[in-house]
């Protein structure tokens, strides 16, 4: 499994977007690390883990590693960006506030530690999954630990967020941490009893709990509470990061299965392979006819890994409505936070910035 | 168990069973997660969340929680202020006993696991969602608590489940790559601080104390090193005692060395049993020497739990140790 992540995405990006993005990620980089390697050390230095060679390795190698592993496999790091984003458009200076734009990726790289164990994937950004490397306790243990470490690092602000700020924050965290298993559980559920009786609703209910909680919805969350915006414009940032993170499950959906892109660092048809009922597949049951349905429900799930057969049952959904209707219903809820985005107490040149990240996300092919 | 201690837990089963109901239901769910959008499975999450971890929840002796409503009670504070945060007590235990029962594999078995018919990504998200709902959970007892305890313990429960984590990991890496090398006391001691502390008897008194709104007091200070402690003496007498009753079962004896280092060689070693007897009275002594520093309304029932806890597994252990000439 190769991986060439790049820029080159940039190139699909409105240049409003782009440039922005690239004045502000050399800053997110250099947070990210600077407060993951310090967290590091106050923890281990808090348990008592530095006192002993041996402990403090053990420590390096089982908490800060795997965690580190994800962070520096150049993912696009859009979670800290709109984070800073959020606070710029706001008047505040993003380079005041490292802890809080660090720990939009560092949640975001947890629950990739996590979300790839539920799904036994192999390879994440074209290198072998944390749980691969490290272990599932090992792997999973870490990443629950960095994901409510978030917790310390809204505390440790407390001063500069102010109580209300503060207490808002630990609340949206635990919210959305919670949530995101409750979807979950639905998910891989779901593939465990080989269920594919449940209709479009059902499946969107558990994405807006899943993936949507962490992909955009929490770092917008985050963004609009330390920036203090106004109780109205964190409602309307907050339903923003929802639909577009309700279109971005959709179109990764398709893109699990149909990307031929090099960049894409999975293995193709994962999601098909481990059985899960995705919304195109969901489509695909309805549409297809006995013979065809029964062949995709045989390879659904049967983690044979042959990629002809993986291929096959792409081929089947490429018969179908499936792809085109998600496509559809991935622009609609685009439009829809576009529209949302349009009332924001902010000038419009920050609105067009998150206009434009809309637009990318529904246009993407990586 | 007196009545006293009996009516306690009766409570705490039914507090829990309020909080988190056995029935998964529309309405439970828009308590927790608001309206729904579009139409949430409740079947999906009958079967796949709350019978999995009720499997669980029914098989663990409410202790926590019983220790949170010991307190309050004593102080005179009504439980329901923080029913939610004693609910999550039980919820991260849960999740830790599931949790333990993973092993360090390299790949995540989707058939069933040993002894249950749960696979193991449906288990972990039971864990995970488990821990992460006890720290929602206190965020429902807001209404009822002045928010600046409901902050402070809304960071005190990430936090807890975060360094718990954290230890476990060091664990799990320590166990899978059993270097030979024998580890000191003190090592093992830090290990099994960062993993049992957080989440043991601390967090319990926690609890309490928010609700007293009385955080950072110089007596919950000493009232949460002395639970501290005793969490650490249970958990070793529990590895003890697991250990006492299985050791001449090869089959087991790797998972019992996973959580006691200092066993990892020459597990016919019995001295070692003996060493790790000592540990556990040693904890329990140094509980008792913090918990007679407190004011006398903490004192006394933090004292009074500990000895109806642990005085029990003291005298069981014993007897064992004797048939087994240790």
């Amino acid at each position: 499994m190769k991986s060439v992540y790049n820029n080159s995405f940039l190139a699909d990006v409105h240049p409003v977007l782009a440039d922005h993005y690239c004045t502000v990620l050399p800053f997110c980089k250099n947070a990210i690390t600077a407060v993951v390697t310090r967290y590091s050390k106050v923890f281990a230095s808090a348990s008592g883990m530095e006192n002993h060679q041996a402990l403090a390795t053990l420590f390096d190698e089982s908490y800060k590693r795997p965690l580190m592993d994800y962070l520096t496999r150049s993912g696009k790091m859009f979670r800290p960006y709109l984070v800073c984003l959020c606070l710029e458009a706001y008047g505040k200076d993003y380079t005041q506030w490292p802890s809080i734009v660090a720990l939009a990726e560092i949640i975001h790289s947890s629950y990739l530690v996590l979300d790839d164990i539920a799904d036994n994937s192999f390879y994440r950004r074209g290198k072998p999954t944390a749980h691969q490397l490290y272990g599932v306790r090992v792997a999973g243990s870490a990443a629950s630990a960095w994901l409510n470490a978030g917790g310390d690092l809204v505390w440790d602000c407390r001063e500069n967020l102010g109580d209300a700020n503060c207490h808002a924050l630990l609340k949206e965290l635990a919210y959305e941490h919670f949530v995101t298993g409750v979807g979950t559980a639905v998910d891989v559920t779901w593939a465990w009893r080989k269920s594919g009786d449940h209709g479009t609703d059902t499946y969107m209910q558990q994405v807006m709990h899943r993936s949507t909680s962490y992909t955009y919805r929490l770092p917008l969350k985050i963004g609009a509470i330390s920036a203090d915006a106004p109780a109205k414009d964190r409602e309307i940032l907050s339903k923003f990061g929802e639909s577009v993170g309700l279109a971005f499950q959709l179109i990764d959906d398709m893109l699990n299965a149909v990307s031929d892109d090099p960049s894409w660092g999975k293995e193709i048809a994962e999601d098909i392979d481990e059985g899960k009922y995705t919304l195109q597949v969901i489509i695909a049951l309805e549409e297809l006819d006995s013979t065809d349905r029964a062949t995709l429900l045989e390879v659904l799930g049967s983690k044979c890994r042959d990629e002809k057969r993986l291929k096959n049952a792409v081929q089947l959904l490429k018969k179908t409505n499936a792809f085109a209707n998600c496509t559809l219903l991935a622009s609609k809820y685009i439009e829809e936070a576009k529209a949302l985005v349009s009332s924001l107490a902010i000038s419009q040149e920050n609105i067009d910035k998150f206009i434009a990240f809309a637009d990318y996300i529904v246009t993407r092919n990586r | 168990m007196n009545d006293k201690y009996s009516h306690l837990y009766a409570h705490a089963d039914r507090l829990v069973d309020e909080c988190c109901p056995r029935n998964c239901s529309e309405k439970w769910l828009a308590l927790c997660t608001g309206k729904a959008r579009f139409r949430w499975d409740v079947q999906a999450l009958q079967k796949g969340l709350i019978d999995s971890l009720w499997e669980y929840l029914d098989q663990i002796p409410f202790q926590r929680a019983v220790l949170s409503m010991r307190l309050l009670q004593a102080y005179g504070v009504d439980v329901d202020t923080v029913k939610h945060a004693i609910a999550g007590l039980e919820l991260i235990f849960a999740a830790s006993v599931i949790s333990s029962g993973f092993r360090n594999t390299k790949t995540t078995p989707s058939a069933g696991n040993p002894g249950h018919s749960y696979p193991v990504p449906v288990l972990a998200t039971v864990a995970y969602t488990a821990r992460q709902a006890a720290i929602y959970f206190v965020e429902l007892d807001r209404p009822s608590m002045p928010r600046a305890a409901n902050t402070w313990l809304l960071y005190r429960f990430g936090n807890a489940v975060s360094k718990q984590a954290m230890g476990a990991a060091v664990e799990s890496h320590w166990s899978s790559h059993n270097d030979g090398n024998r580890r000191t006391r003190e090592e093992y001691l830090d290990i099994l601080s960062l993993m049992v502390k957080p989440l043991s008897f601390e967090l319990c008194v926690d609890v309490a104390f928010a609700a007293m709104n009385k955080i950072d007091s110089e007596t919950h200070q000493l009232a949460r090193n002395a639970a501290g402690h005793l969490g650490l003496s249970v958990r070793v007498l529990d590895h003890l005692h697991q250990l006492l009753k299985i050791s001449d079962n090869e089959m087991q004896w790797d998972r019992v060395v996973a959580v006691n280092p200092l066993l990892s060689e020459n597990h016919d070693d019995l001295n070692k049993m003996e060493k790790l007897y000592h540990i556990a009275k040693e904890q329990f002594s140094s509980f008792n020497d913090l918990s007679l520093k407190c004011q006398r309304e903490i004192a006394f029932p933090l004292v009074e739990f500990a000895e109806v806890l642990v005085g029990q597994k003291f005298n069981v252990i014993r007897e064992i140790m004797h048939e087994k000439r240790i």
